[in-house]
């Protein structure tokens, strides 16, 4: 009998309003009716810190046990990416370009095949295949846009209005970046420049050792030589004789572009997809920005107006804002501004602009 | 320039080197000093399960070339890359 009524609470109609109010007191979370509760976790939690603390050869250990041997008869596989692509733009370029992309994509018929390779900036097959359909760009597709702009305002001088570039790359998140190593410490401060690319820059800032690590807490700079590949000069004389600063913001997946207007003195931001929230990471790049390049501006460009850029032709998908900053940047340094109000046919275009910058990268490549 | 090592250093097989891979997690690898480096970065994205082409692998700050070897970079045993994943957006 006694056994009887032991089991009955858990199982009749009692048992569970009493484990249902268990499960409630589980869930509820608020700090006044789980203080208890957290305080014990945090009793918990010291110990085990302490511990570490105490014994940390092991973890090293831990770490440096985990040893992959690379053997050297690794294959590297091949994979197949179409010869032939149905990309969208096909019929807004002109037929010599369509069968120039054509011919080049049955060349480069792996998808791990470098189609462009300039400094640090890589486009593999799988990259062009990204911009030729309506897909994502990364940074990398956006560094090369760049590197266009610059290469057509070198051939024909006056087409853009003098500009200097800053990849995003430079501002990625510690998520990504975990940490420099301490060896790249001296390296930052000198700021080597990539001979191969002739870049001709004097040093942007002289700083003392590992002070240039501290910078914001949201974003880290990585080496400068990353940079110096697709940096034109990138010093105090440069920034005297730009006009124009251009910095591709890339943040929660979506391409922006902040550009700074050097005699006008003033940020300019193009969102093709313009809302509040997106303006407000701004603050934070100029700043960094500010402490990165501390010496090369006359004046304080943290104090300078961020506007964002008004009746900006805007996207129609999800997909195509790295096409549209790409766009935006051209826009950005031309010699006369443009009107918004003619423009609005980009959303419309984006096709075609996708496959006029896949011509132009294929071009390089062939070059 | 890599001279100054901050990686451990470890005793290695004559022909061998440690290279130290960092994507927040310190991963060790042992490679040739003549394989290239392309070897190293498949076995590191097969471990990863990530896409090759959506990695850049930095030494010194520069991009590898995936034909490149430990010895052409003068690695050092230690000698650190940091790995970044690409950031896409739309």
């Amino acid at each position: 009998m006694e056994e009887n009524i032991e089991e009955q609470p858990s199982a009749g109609i009692a048992g569970r309003v009493r484990q249902r109010s268990q499960r409630k007191r589980k869930s509820v979370r608020s700090p006044y009716t789980t203080g208890k509760r957290k305080t014990r976790k945090k009793i918990q939690k010291e110990p085990l810190h302490e511990q570490k603390d105490e014994s940390p050869p092991p973890e090293e250990e831990k770490i440096g046990m985990e040893l992959v041997v690379v053997p050297e008869d690794t294959q590297i596989t091949y994979v197949p990416a179409p010869k032939f692509l149905d990309f969208p733009g096909r019929n807004m370029i002109s037929e010599y370009k369509c069968s120039f992309i054509d011919g080049c994509l049955g060349r480069f018929h792996d998808k791990n095949d470098a189609v462009y390779n300039s400094g640090n900036v890589v486009i593999y097959r799988s990259q062009i295949d990204e911009l030729l359909t309506a897909e994502y760009l990364d940074n990398n597709h956006v560094d090369v846009a760049a590197i266009i702009l610059s290469e057509k305002n070198s051939l024909a001088p006056g087409l853009y209005q003098p500009f200097l570039y800053v990849s995003s790359f430079h501002w990625f998140p510690p998520t990504v970046i975990q940490r420099v190593p301490s060896k790249y410490r001296p390296v930052l401060t000198q700021y080597r420049l990539d001979t191969e690319r002739n870049i001709t820059g004097t040093a942007l800032v002289p700083r003392e050792s590992g002070q240039y690590l501290v910078g914001t807490e949201q974003y880290r700079p990585i080496p400068m030589e990353y940079r110096a590949g697709y940096y034109h000069t990138y010093g105090y004389e440069t920034i005297q004789t730009s006009k124009v600063l251009l910095v591709p913001i890339i943040h929660n997946g979506h391409w922006t572009l902040l550009s700074g207007k050097l005699e006008e003195r003033k940020w300019d931001f193009y969102d093709s997809l313009p809302k509040p929230t997106h303006v407000s990471i701004c603050s934070d790049v100029i700043n960094h920005l500010y402490q990165d390049t501390e010496h090369a501006f006359d004046e304080d460009i943290r104090l300078w107006p961020v506007r964002a850029v008004e009746g900006v032709p805007v996207q129609s998908n999800s997909v195509d804002c790295g096409v549209f900053v790409c766009k935006y940047m051209e826009a950005a340094i031309q010699p006369e501004a443009l009107v918004w109000p003619d423009q609005q046919h980009w959303a419309a275009n984006m096709p075609k602009y996708r496959a006029e910058l896949a011509y132009a990268i294929l071009c390089a490549t062939i070059k | 320039m890599s001279g100054t090592n901050a990686g451990e250093e470890k005793k290695q097989d004559q022909g061998g080197a440690h290279i130290n891979l960092k994507d927040g997690n310190e991963v060790f690898f042992r490679i040739k000093r003549n394989t290239q480096l392309k070897k190293l970065i498949k076995a590191y994205c097969d471990r990863q399960s990530v896409d090759l082409n959506s990695i850049a692998f930095l030494f010194d700050g520069r991009r590898l070339g995936a034909e490149q070897t430990p010895d052409e970079l003068e690695m050092e045993d230690g000698d650190e890359i940091d790995a970044m994943l690409h950031q896409t957006g739309g």
